[in-house]
């Protein structure tokens, strides 16, 4: 899941794979917006077929949140 | 187009997913900041601005734009400030020189103040508010068009689903049903005398695809955004409708198919009588679908055919089938012959002088549409559903069709129409009938029937109940046999007026005597009742009657449940009821001492 996970901001921030790590945040990725947090979030529900609530998705502060809640929802 | 996008594109028909709309609109960009060279006609600049955030739209209009071969830039509002970058003369908005400029209201959002305090305002504040606000929207669309030449676009607002007043809503003057009905007329007004601005009719979109899942209020509450993604690039098709015209990307030719297209069944093997077309089912999802044709025609679409057949049968169907809506003379250009459909295109291109990027083909055949699409793809084949009940569907979903502003030759189209409307309310007013008899031209034509008329004499003998004097049904054997017996007359009568030609309306069927006449069938098309035809057709009866030396006609009527129209026939005409069987009357005339007076508005040809 991490992978996929990756390969998917990846392509939707248009950086190479490595540059996506688990400390990456808002703060650390260019692009990474409020609009493009949507757009993760959107994307994330659809590749990984989950659905997050509102407070899901506003409690996401870096890459490690994501994979947490993925986890919670038993993504493998 | 460009290779690469026209590929990025394709990917989208086989992945429609946000992802991959999102990458693929990322990858457009970065590919058009390379390559620099934009043709001058073919840039689009345009300007959405909203009350709410609109952002996502951009991908999804951009992307259909590029699908028509047009390089869009899009400039996205500040949130909520149209108010503001509309008034603001110097501002951003004007320097962009946007070619359209959407306005996307969220009615909720506009109307906030009604909405929130629905109880406790009179139904005076509700409407001092309301039409505040539609003088509010009518000041910022002048000042608009005052300072640019954009074409405007307003949405109009989508009606809540919730009421404050519950079941009550409507019981209520100002309910907020109404509010937002009101307010969607009022602005309406406002933009009917202007050229250029347009409403977009944004609550008769979201109600076609459902107001359940028009917004995701997943996202309204986090990121303000109104409308569900998942609808954006149903949005960005309809806003081609506006783009494609604007451009000139609309086009202007239906070419169509004839069999299993225009009716069911093929027309060189079923015949006639045997094609489907009419009020019963699958007849009627043609016939449906040959209105739907009609108004586009009537809008000023140029019609054309493009179909392998004998030219005689189609044309024999398209000038005398009594259900087709639509007639020869509705189609510009006709190529019907055994050659390929792809000649035929071009041959079609010719006679109506218009590019092959300016037709839509619409076939049912799969190969046919296979052949077109390879050989011309310029050309605009529909994907035409297997189902012909979906046609019309499947022709009015097309975006490619729209015009923005009628034209006065379009609307004469329309105005052939008014006429027979005004005809009608004619006949209704005028107690003077003759008067209507006579504008309405009315030509007819006699003619011992032949056998090119058999198949249509013998439809309206076995369809026509109403004016029909004994109901005898006859099939085309018999009414064969009955041509070449000398003993039997068959005679079909042909009727024009100003409208067209209606083709044959009339049969009688004349069984000669040593001095008698008697006619065993005398039918009518429902279409000619009450004009006087029937009077003219016995008057054309009893002069050949009276030239081969006879000097009387016998005449029966059997009533059923559907003819007592002609109850009076022979009455009316001056016969005498001679015997009577059961309800079954027999009546006689005696053509030597009274003539059949034939109607003065009526020209024999």
């Amino acid at each position: 899941m991490e992978k996929e996970l990756k390969e998917l901001m990846a392509d939707i921030f248009n950086v190479p794979e490595e540059e996506i790590l688990k400390e990456s945040s808002p703060n650390t990725l260019a692009g990474w917006d409020s609009l493009k947090h949507l757009v993760l979030v959107n994307a994330i529900e659809e590749s990984f077929n989950v659905s997050l609530t509102t407070d899901e998705v506003t409690s996401i502060m870096n890459v490690k949140n994501i994979i947490d809640i993925l986890n919670y929802k038993g993504v493998r | 187009m460009n290779n690469n996008i026209y590929k990025l594109l394709r990917t989208l028909e086989t992945d429609p997913s946000k992802k991959n709309y999102w990458s693929t609109y990322d990858k457009i960009q970065k590919i058009e900041k390379e390559n620099g060279n934009i043709p001058k006609d073919k840039k689009l600049s345009i300007a959405l601005l909203s009350n709410f955030t609109i952002d996502t739209f951009k991908i999804y209009l951009d992307i259909e734009c590029r699908k028509s071969g047009l390089f869009p830039d899009i400039y996205i509002g500040n949130y909520n400030q149209y108010t503001q970058e509309i008034l603001d003369l110097k501002g951003s908005l004007y320097q962009f020189k946007p070619e359209i400029i959407s306005l996307i209201l969220d009615g909720e959002i506009l109307l906030q103040e009604i909405c929130d305090n629905w109880s406790k305002l009179s139904e005076e504040n509700i409407e001092e508010i309301l039409n505040k606000e539609i003088e509010q929207l009518q000041k910022l669309v002048e000042i608009v068009i005052n300072n640019s030449s954009a074409t405007i676009l307003i949405h109009n607002l989508s009606i809540p689903c919730y009421s404050p007043c519950g079941i009550l809503d409507w019981y209520e003057k100002n309910g907020i049903s109404n509010v937002f009905i009101k307010f969607n007329q009022g602005i309406a007004d406002v933009v009917r005398n202007k050229r250029g601005v347009y409403i977009f009719d944004y609550e008769k979109f979201v109600s076609l695809h459902g107001k359940k899942n028009a917004t995701d209020y997943k996202m309204w509450f986090l990121a303000k955004m109104k409308i569900n993604e998942a609808l954006l690039p149903s949005l960005a098709f309809e806003y081609m409708r506006y783009v494609k015209p604007l451009k000139g990307l609309n086009r202007k030719c239906l070419v169509l198919d004839l069999d299993n297209t225009l009716w069911g069944g093929i027309i060189g093997e079923d015949g006639f009588n045997g094609i489907k077309l009419g009020d019963d089912p699958p007849g009627n999802t043609y016939k449906e679908f040959q209105k739907s044709i009609l108004t586009l025609w009537q809008r000023g679409i140029i019609l054309a055919i493009n179909s392998k057949n004998n030219a005689e049968d189609a044309i024999e169907v398209l000038n005398n089938h009594p259900e087709m809506v639509l007639r020869l003379h509705h189609f510009t250009s006709t190529q019907i012959n055994w050659k390929d459909k792809a000649t035929n295109m071009w041959e079609i291109a010719k006679e109506i002088n218009i590019g092959l990027d300016s037709m839509v083909y619409f076939d049912d055949d799969p190969a046919e549409r296979e052949l077109i699409k390879r050989e011309l793809p310029e050309v605009l084949t529909v994907d035409v559903p297997a189902d012909s009940a979906y046609y019309k569907r499947a022709l009015l979903d097309l975006n490619d069709f729209e015009v923005l502003s009628l034209s006065e030759e379009d609307r004469k189209r329309g105005e052939i129409y008014i006429q027979q409307k005004k005809r009608e309310e004619l006949k209704k007013k005028s107690l003077n009938l003759e008067e209507f008899y006579y504008s309405l031209k009315m030509k007819a034509t006699f003619r011992e029937v032949n056998s090119f008329a058999i198949p249509r004499v013998t439809q309206l003998i076995n369809k026509t109940n109403q004016f029909n004097l004994t109901t005898r049904r006859y099939n085309e054997t018999e009414i064969q046999k009955m041509c070449k017996n000398d003993e039997y007359l068959i005679y079909s009568l042909k009727m024009e007026d100003r409208y067209g030609d209606n083709g044959i309306v009339g049969v009688a069927i004349i069984k000669k005597n040593s001095e008698c006449w008697l006619i065993d069938t005398f039918l009518l098309s429902c279409r000619v009742i009450g004009r006087t035809i029937e009077t003219v057709f016995l008057n054309h009866i009893a002069n050949e009657a009276l030239s081969e030396g006879n000097y009387c006609l016998k005449g029966i009527y059997v009533p059923t449940q559907k003819n007592k129209l002609v109850k009076d026939f022979f009455i009316k005409h001056n016969f005498h009821l001679i015997d009577k069987e059961k309800d079954v009357t027999f009546w006689q005339y005696d053509i030597r001492k009274e003539k059949i007076l034939f109607p003065a508005w009526i020209e024999r040809i």
